[in-house]
């Protein structure tokens, strides 16, 4: 039989696995096709989910509100916090530090880039991050939801969270299941393929149940039961330019600068160590290179900064960076960490596992599964994932350390073309030509280059055109009212009590 | 480090192109840094322009006053642009400047649309464009700013005659220095660089950076790997130019006809309507082609392809002389403005930046490719039987292009690649009104009850109508901005 492109809908899917990105995957489905297809998630409390990324990127609210949660509700159960950005700490030299805030800096004038002006006039104005307000509020502790009215200076914040991510894969089950998802609680034992196409059939599982499915998730992470081990799909590695293979998290106490509205980032020895403030506890972690360092010493370096005691023991995983170099494969589409890993360092995970369903939503198959949408979703997804690889890329790249061996080899080795001609363009004029496929826009990049040491030799010549008295004075009333507003604003903690506080007393352990 | 910013930038040839770039650099080059144009005979304009509504962001930019600019130029409205006899006698369809219906449920309009008609009636795509029908009806009203009014979705471009859009351009120029001249000679240095355009009355042109804006390239075409590449995919080496009677009340359209020799296109002007035949030289004599126009016309040569590199050393081409394609997608300038736009974006200093130019050189000829593309695709989407058109579908088309529209056909997915023209609604008019059909839409549709659909498309489809029926007749929106 000639397959048909116009096959029968799809009615069954099958999510295997129950981490973030299962029940991301699961809500999103049970909602979006809202009843057309029954979805189904097999996991096991044997299995532990890995829990990383437990800071997000803005827009977490898109899939929030697709998803119709109420943000305080989901606050409270996640125990999360507000993220305004992401402090980091040594990464171009011993004592550096910047930040990057989500949201833009300052305002275009005469549709010159803001970043151009204040290149020129830089001396006379101040950093840039006194252009940013989530910047300013982040560095003072400070909070409060955006202004709906665009004329306003709080209209401009953003913002993201840091929450328990096994406190929101819990949240996200409750969701799913009153959509009539099912969960299943099972191990995988075995899987069957069709005879006559090689697309999955079914999954086995240890007492003997067979589940069959149309469209398969594999959301096992690492593992990547389906995608790698029974449809043997290739995986591309980035270890040359992201050396980090291995991390150990524990969680602790508040303590130390207590509930920052920011993630901090501090480069370390051989790699570079997480701090993310929820309302219960902090997590922390040291994500590694196991060339240059052991599990000891990056243990002991990890115990050494944190805020307060220790509340659980290590916790050591493994990882190589890179890509599943085809991330849907017959009827199995790869989400979260089955397709690929980047270190979480810009907080991606998460939001690559919400690209991932929004592509999937998107190009959602039919029963003929059309090697078209296939090859598109698979061309998407590469470019999207590449572009984040370079994004990461670059805050190793530039850097001036030459304290240990781990900084001397990310400082001298090669990236991808696509990187260094960006560096290159930036390093030069300033100049930025942004991909419609990233998820990092202009402002994102100003703030690593900048940050990271990379000042333009010069500016845009078009901002010779504008009266620079006029810019200095109109740039210094712009960074007062981000100051006055951000003063204005209310404590994080304190207004995380007011909006969200969670139960701390309802015993969910860490 | 700083280099020494420009010094002196020399213009070569006197047409669109040359004016435009001048214009722009006048206002952005420092204050002791001012543009010479050399402008060359064979440079005169000739004919009409159809732009795309991104133009007139460009007249922002200038500070053009667009209704000085309609009056000295002969200005009309363009909504769209109309193409018959595409796809066998018969064939009719416009592709407005205005959004298509309206997203519904987050799904992308045509898939609705798509959906309905596959379960009866759900008209033609471009019932739901305000452009379109407001187009075909002849009528015309300037957009609204209030985002609740159906006007709101609508934008335009323009219909301006060429020499008289340079005039304008010459005017507004300020601190330009502009002769007449011809090139004689160019002179390069030793590392391959122009040293000097050396002109017919012995005149020197020495300057930082050159512009080529010549018809031909003929002084980027002496720097090193700037060679010129044809483009086989596009079959017309000729336009022949004339101007007939205007209409009573012609359409804010633009409008492009197959015929059997290539295509005609109309473009309205006040006091008359430009035309414009394309052909193949060697299929169709210069007299055969003034007997289709009915009368006398000029001829002008037309060369699809473009530079190996539009910006070698000190020298970077626009307009022409970088790359050319049969204009038929109404997007005139479209090339020159995004040129001189990355040409300030990457504005080069005095002792040439190597990096600027793999940048510039980068993004235009991805630019270009796209907008190629989508000449190319109404070609190989029309179904003709004349031997010019079975050669045009008989080249194999761009491996994106060949992508897209596969995409397309398998479920109204619109592939947007980095520096498209054209966008998703722009593609998805140009695919559905040439006859390209999906074999399904996204079921993601699926979830609005049909029912309830097919009342909101008739709905939709009832507002625009009576919208464009409200709107003044497009002679009298002229008259009303004299």
């Amino acid at each position: 039989m000639i397959s048909s492109p116009i096959g029968a809908p799809i009615r069954k899917v099958l999510v295997l696995g129950g981490g973030t990105a299962g029940w991301m995957s699961a809500a999103a489905l049970s909602k979006v096709l809202n009843g057309q297809v029954e979805v189904v998630l097999v996991e096991s409390e044997l299995i532990g989910t890995v829990g990383v990324g437990e800071a997000t990127i803005p827009p977490i609210l898109t899939f929030n509100g697709k998803l119709g949660i109420d943000e305080r509700e989901f606050m409270r159960a996640t125990r999360a916090t507000f993220k305004l950005g992401i402090e980091f700490r040594d990464w171009t030299r011993l004592g550096d530090r910047y930040m990057h805030p989500f949201g833009s800096f300052g305002l275009d004038i005469e549709a010159i880039k803001f970043h151009q002006i204040w290149r020129k006039v830089r001396d006379r104005v101040g950093p840039i991050d006194n252009f940013n307000l989530s910047a300013i509020a982040a560095r003072s502790n400070r909070f409060a939801l955006p202004d709906p009215d665009p004329a306003k200076v709080l209209s401009s914040l953003k913002y993201a969270f840091h929450f328990d991510a096994g406190l929101y894969a819990r949240f996200l089950r409750g969701f799913a299941e009153k959509r009539g998802a099912t969960r299943i609680e099972g191990k995988v034992a075995d899987v069957a393929l069709r005879g006559e196409d090689g697309f999955i059939q079914s999954v086995t599982l240890e007492d003997g149940r067979v589940i069959e499915a149309d469209l398969f998730i594999d959301c096992t992470g690492f593992r990547a039961l389906l995608i790698g081990q029974t449809l043997g799909g290739r995986y591309l590695d980035w270890s040359r330019w992201l050396p980090n293979d291995r991390a150990v998290a524990i969680p602790c106490d508040t303590g130390g600068d207590g509930l920052t509205p920011y993630t901090r980032a501090t480069a370390d020895k051989a790699g570079w160590r997480w701090r993310i403030p929820l309302q219960h506890r902090t997590g922390n972690g040291y994500v590694y290179s196991s060339a240059h360092i052991g599990e000891d010493e990056a243990l002991a370096a990890l115990t050494a900064g944190l805020d307060g005691p220790a509340r659980a023991d290590p916790n050591f995983l493994r990882f190589q960076a890179g890509r599943r170099e085809q991330a849907w494969i017959k009827n199995c589409v790869a989400i979260g960490l089955s397709s690929g890993f980047l270190e979480p360092l810009e907080s991606t995970s998460i939001h690559l596992i919400q690209a991932g369903i929004t592509k999937l939503l998107a190009l959602f198959p039919d029963k003929g599964f059309d090697p078209l949408e296939i090859d598109e979703y698979n061309r998407l997804t590469a470019q999207q994932v590449e572009l984040v690889r370079d994004f990461i890329i670059l805050h190793f790249k530039a850097t001036e350390r030459s304290d240990t061996p781990y900084w001397d080899y990310v400082r001298t080795m090669d990236i991808p073309d696509s990187l260094a001609r960006k560096i290159d363009l930036f390093a030069g004029r300033g100049r930025l030509f942004q991909s419609d496929y990233d998820l990092f826009a202009e402002p994102s990049w100003i703030a690593v280059m900048l940050g990271q040491g990379i000042v333009p030799r010069q500016y845009d010549a078009l901002v010779d055109t504008l009266p620079e008295a006029a810019l200095v004075h109109r740039l210094k009333r712009m960074s007062d009212l981000i100051g006055q507003t951000a003063q204005a604003m209310p404590d994080h903690a304190a207004f995380i009590a007011r909006y969200c506080a969670a139960d701390l007393a309802a015993g969910v352990s860490a | 480090m700083s280099r020494a910013p420009l010094k002196s930038v020399a213009v070569l040839g006197g047409g669109v192109a040359s004016w435009m770039t001048a214009c722009a650099l006048a206002r952005v080059l420092p204050g002791e840094c001012r543009p010479v144009v050399i402008e060359t005979a064979d440079s005169v304009p000739r004919g009409a322009l159809s732009t795309l509504p991104a133009l007139r962001a460009f007249h922002g930019l200038l500070g053009l006053d667009e209704a000085t600019l309609m009056r000295v130029a002969r200005g009309t409205y363009k909504l769209g642009a109309r193409y018959n006899g595409w796809a066998g006698d018969g064939h009719d369809h416009v592709e407005g400047f205005s959004d298509v219906g309206a997203s519904l449920d987050g799904v992308a309009f045509h898939h609705h649309w798509l959906r309905t008609r596959a379960r009866g009636d759900a008209g033609r795509y471009e019932d739901y464009s305000l452009a379109a029908v407001a187009g075909r009806l002849g009528r015309f009203a300037p957009p609204s700013e209030d985002p609740r009014s159906v006007l709101s979705t609508l934008s335009y471009g323009l219909h301006l005659d060429a020499a008289a859009y340079v005039a304008t351009l010459r005017s507004a120029a300020g601190r330009v220095e502009a002769s007449t001249g011809e090139i004689a000679e160019i002179a390069l240095a030793a590392d391959g660089q122009i040293a000097a355009v050396v002109l017919a009355d012995g005149r020197r042109i020495v300057a930082d950076l050159f512009i080529d804006a010549t018809p031909d390239g003929r002084v980027i075409g002496a720097a090193p790997d700037a060679a010129w590449i044809d483009d086989p995919a596009l079959p017309c080496d000729r336009l022949a130019l004339r101007e007939v009677a205007a209409r009573a009340n012609p359409p804010p359209l633009t409008e492009f006809e197959a015929a059997p020799e290539g295509w005609l296109r109309r473009v309205p002007l006040r006091g008359g309507d430009a035309v414009a035949l394309a052909y193949a030289g060697d299929r169709t004599s210069a007299d055969e082609a003034r007997d289709i126009l009915g009368g006398d016309a000029t001829i002008v040569p037309l060369r699809n392809g473009h530079r190996r590199r539009a910006w070698s050393g000190n020298c970077v081409a626009i307009g022409p002389a970088a790359s050319q394609v049969e204009p038929l997608n109404g997007d005139d300038l479209q090339a020159i403005q995004s040129g001189v736009g990355r040409l300030i974006a990457l504005l080069p200093t005095a002792d040439g930046s190597p990096l600027a130019a793999l940048e510039y050189n980068r993004l235009m000829a991805e630019e270009q490719d796209r907008a190629r593309d989508m000449a190319a695709f109404r070609y190989l989407a029309a179904t003709r039987d004349d031997p010019l058109w079975i050669q045009a579908r008989g080249t194999a088309p761009s491996p994106a292009l060949a992508y897209k529209q596969a995409q397309f056909e398998s479920r109204g997915r619109v592939v947007l690649y980095d520096e498209e023209t054209f966008m998703e609604g722009a593609w998805a008019g140009a695919f559905l009104g040439h006859g390209i059909t999906p074999h399904r839409h996204d079921r993601l549709a699926d979830r609005l009850p049909a029912d309830k659909a097919d009342a909101v498309l008739a709905r939709l489809r009832g507002m625009i109508r009576e919208a464009a029926q409200a709107m003044p007749p497009h002679a009298d929106a002229l008259r009303d901005r004299p």
